[in-house]
């Protein structure tokens, strides 16, 4: 089974266990459950502006859910002029502390995938954080009705 | 190495190397700030987060200190809301109402501490600046210094080299963004971003021709500074996610349409 994956990880609240999410494309029917789950976890009165989960629609009935790959040579780290998109060498997640930005919008534009996201109504940088500090598994998982978005633990 | 301080009567831990500042929000303690920003070093020159600092040691004696300078220390005892602190608090503020009555940020802040009208002689022709200086300050930081306060006392304002349009200036819009006041102002129409009396040139996505987000000399000044190909800042958000999720798509769908390996496109 061919997967595309997306290694996290996981705070205090989550124990010792990392977190990876898996997209399974192929299983996607484009029920935008996860944007509204990210929705509704991050933002405020679930806005899908707010959502940091895109799905894209590639051809008839063919969707792809796009999340934040936190990649291991990120551009965003490397592109921000401030530092305020750091990788946590711990957790090996990529996060960007809002504190510290300066909204040059260099990353949005940097992400060879397009996963960095502006919120104009908040103004304010946001990607997928993996549900990081929410205590449970990643959200849009938990409430994709066809498992095409799973987690695994180890 | 951390050790314990108290806040507001209540027993707190601190790390070495932190500011009151940044202990008291890390225990959700509030303090109000005006130039302070988490990207460049602290700076101290708006005065709103006057604390009260004493130590069991010092006898009695309290010192105002300014929170986003004063380093945390072990056994210090910080008071951040007594009296003495909200009339210093509600003095800065009425001057800055004096200087700025246009400004929501001042004008929010000072009626919290009892100021509605200001008492001094408020300045003739306002604007929104109170020199704090942040702006000159992430210049330095993130872009090109471009920026810098001019003139002195009474004419003292942050300006451009000679007033004219700053020839460093990459039009990157973070001073505008991190003003606290507003003062700073930019527009956007038809490509082109205009800050600082001078034009930019937005850069257009290669495939779908929309503008980004940035400028074509903050593309170059970033791809020279923070050492990445200049073609990682042609193309917009949503190109790129398009172009990803078909890429992704097609790997996805291998074994589902039972299809042998087709060439995919990069």
């Amino acid at each position: 089974m061919t997967a595309v994956a997306t290694p996290g990880t996981s705070t205090s609240t989550r124990g010792k266990w990392k977190v990876r999410l898996i997209v399974q494309p192929q299983y996607c029917i484009g029920c935008r459950a996860c944007e509204m789950a990210c929705a509704f976890t991050h933002g405020t009165g679930g806005q899908p502006g707010a959502s940091r989960c895109v799905t894209v629609t590639t051809g008839k009935d063919q969707y792809v859910p796009m999340f934040c790959l936190q990649c291991d040579h990120a551009a965003c780290v490397q592109v921000c002029p401030v530092g305020a998109i750091t990788r946590d060498e711990t957790t090996q997640q990529v996060h960007v502390n809002n504190d510290k930005c300066v909204l040059c919008m260099a990353c949005t534009v940097a992400c060879p995938f397009g996963n960095m996201h502006y919120d104009p109504l908040r103004a304010l940088i946001h990607k997928c954080d993996l549900c990081t500090g929410y205590g449970e598994d990643p959200r849009c998982a938990m409430f994709c009705p066809t498992k095409c978005l799973t987690v695994e633990r180890w | 190495m951390a050790f314990h301080m108290t806040i507001n009567g209540r027993r707190v831990d601190a790390n070495a190397g932190e500011t009151v500042l940044a202990t008291a929000r890390r225990h959700g303690i509030p303090i109000p700030t005006l130039c302070h920003h988490e990207a460049v070093e602290p700076f101290g020159s708006c005065r709103l987060c006057m604390v009260e600092v004493t130590k069991a040691a010092w006898k009695g004696w309290k010192g105002l200190m300014t929170a986003c300078l004063y380093p945390s220390a072990p056994d210090l005892i910080i008071e951040t809301d007594s009296p003495r602190v909200r009339q210093v608090r509600k003095t800065v503020l009425d001057l800055l109402l004096a200087r700025c009555p246009d400004a929501d940020v001042i004008r929010k802040l000072a009626s919290e501490y009892g100021v509605e009208q200001t008492s001094f002689v408020p300045r003739e022709h306002p604007d929104k600046c109170i020199l704090c200086g942040l702006c000159v300050r992430v210049c330095e930081t993130a872009a090109t210094a471009a920026i810098s306060t001019v003139q002195r006392g009474h004419h003292r304002e942050v300006g451009t080299p000679w007033g004219g349009p700053p020839p460093d200036c990459i039009g990157c819009l973070a001073c505008a963004h991190v003003c606290p006041t507003g003062h700073i102002q930019y527009s956007e129409a038809g490509g082109v971003r205009k800050i600082w009396e001078r034009e930019f040139k937005l850069v257009r996505c290669k495939e779908t021709g929309k503008t980004l987000p940035i400028t074509e000399e903050q593309a170059a000044f970033l791809a020279k500074r923070q050492g990445m190909d200049p073609s990682y800042f042609t193309m917009s958000e949503e190109a790129q996610r398009t172009r990803t999720a078909t890429t992704l798509g097609k790997i996805a769908r291998w074994d589902k349409l039972g299809l042998v390996q087709e060439e995919v496109k990069s």
